[in-house]
């Protein structure tokens, strides 16, 4: 009978023994988890406070070099390029007629500095007019803070000057980075401007008045937090994310200029890529 | 807190629930998180809707700090080619599932560990929407942030309710706990 007691009396102790080790232990854990809520609590907090802070302009830095090798892009590197997408041919304008400026035919721009499109737009735009001719007054900035795909880096056609024996440039940007009005569209520019695109939309790049582009030609997804080193050097390889998408770009617009110029400077007009380009053009 | 003796419970010396055992939960466990299940699901039915029907019907104020659509039709509102809204239906379907009563009732002790794995790696999917919406974006989805909240609310309900549990116990002594 005492032995049986013993017994009880020691499984009893063993049990409450047990009891307080799995309450310390659910006590640490709870100790645990509420500092891992504080933490996830105090990082979203702070997360919040930094993003709210107001920020200078980032600097737009590495612009100059990037534009440099933009305007000198090896004719090799554009023969390597992947074919245009259908979706990047210039489309067909209904009832267009010849846009031509001192006898050449032109090519117009109608963009804005804040807009994230436009800004992307240029890379291949500029990569494609160099090989006709040269540009100035270029100069680098960056698309808005505030809108999607935020901080872009680009250049500004605001001062630019090109030059070119077979076609003809004229940019428009409406409005600067803070979307404050900037350069005014009018006479002849606006008129086909609001003939062929009614909706407004940027960028808008007609041409010499027969196609146009509305919006972006390339894929905004690969530029996403890239930097003008990025960019550029995507740019100078076929393989990656942006050169899959601006080379071919390039060689698409090259191809519709080339259709204006009566294939000059034959250069250009009959290098691999641009042909291989050309049979996507929109007759 | 617990409605249980813990006195009753035992678990085996390696921590694997004994078959047949069960432990006992707070009474509020499954009705908070069978709620906030539901309530999510319901927020992500409606912002995969959106985004199938390219956010026509929306309800979201536009233009400002807080603005939806530019959120949900962002780059990041997709994760390796899936939309986060479908990926969003996926997790509260399932969380649904692991938190209805009678999944917060079946013995398998590894069901705890794969329920706490499955709302952390919903709640390190809602920081790092967070994160866009913040350094990417520049723009807050009320929607998308009811989401969060939801699935950050869930998180604490179930790591706090798993702590919480009794010990496993036999299945006729637990449910006479309940």
């Amino acid at each position: 009978m005492a032995k049986s007691n013993r017994a009880e009396t020691a499984a009893r102790a063993a049990q409450l023994r047990a009891e307080a080790a799995r309450k310390e232990r659910q006590r640490t854990q709870v100790i645990a988890a509420s500092v891992a809520v504080v933490v996830v609590v105090i990082a979203v907090i702070v997360g919040i406070a930094i993003s709210n802070r107001p920020q200078a302009t980032p600097a737009a830095t590495g612009g100059a070099a990037a534009l440099q090798k933009l305007e000198t892009l090896p004719a090799s590197l554009l023969d390597s390029a992947p074919a245009p997408s259908p979706s990047q041919a210039p489309a067909k304008l209904n009832g267009g007629t010849a846009l031509t400026q001192d006898g050449k035919p032109k090519v117009l721009y109608v963009g804005a500095e804040y807009c994230p499109f436009c800004a992307m737009e240029r890379w291949a735009l500029i990569g494609a007019l160099s090989r006709f001719g040269t540009f100035t007054g270029v100069t680098e900035t960056t698309s808005a803070s505030d809108d999607v795909h935020p901080n872009t880096p680009t250049f500004s056609f605001k001062d630019a000057k090109f030059a070119s024996d077979v076609v003809a440039f004229e940019a428009v940007e409406t409005q600067d980075r803070e979307k404050k009005p900037l350069q005014t569209l009018e006479g002849e520019n606006l008129a086909l401007f609001q003939k062929f695109n009614p909706q407004g939309g940027i960028p808008w790049i007609t041409y010499g008045g027969t196609h146009a582009t509305n919006g972006a030609t390339v894929d905004a997804n690969a530029f996403e937090g890239k930097t003008y080193d990025q960019i550029i050097a995507g740019i100078s390889d076929p393989k990656s994310d942006i050169g899959k998408t601006v080379t071919p770009a390039i060689n698409m617009i090259t191809a519709q200029i080339c259709a204006q110029t009566k294939n000059q400077p034959a250069n250009v007009c009959t290098s691999q890529g641009v042909v291989a380009a050309s049979v996507l053009l929109k007759r | 807190m617990t409605r249980v003796s813990s006195l009753r419970g035992h678990v085996d010396a390696d921590g694997v629930t004994p078959t047949g055992a069960v432990r006992v939960r707070p009474a509020w466990l499954a009705p908070v998180t069978v709620t906030l299940g539901v309530l999510g699901l319901l927020v992500s039915a409606y912002l995969t809707f959106e985004h199938f029907t390219a956010n026509a019907t929306l309800a979201c104020s536009i233009g400002g700090v807080v603005d939806c659509a530019k959120v949900t039709s962002s780059a990041w509102s997709t994760f390796m080619g899936v939309p986060v809204a479908l990926l969003g239906l996926v997790f509260f379907a399932v969380t649904l599932a692991l938190c209805l009563p009678s999944a917060w009732r079946r013995p398998e002790g590894w069901l705890d560990a794969a329920r706490l794995a499955w709302v952390t790696i919903g709640l390190g999917m809602a920081l790092y929407l967070v994160w866009a919406e913040l350094y990417r974006i520049h723009a807050i989805c009320l929607w998308c942030t009811a989401v969060h909240v939801l699935t950050f609310l869930l998180w604490i309900v179930v790591l706090f309710g798993q702590i919480l549990s009794g010990p496993a116990v036999e299945a006729t002594r637990g449910a006479e706990a309940e």
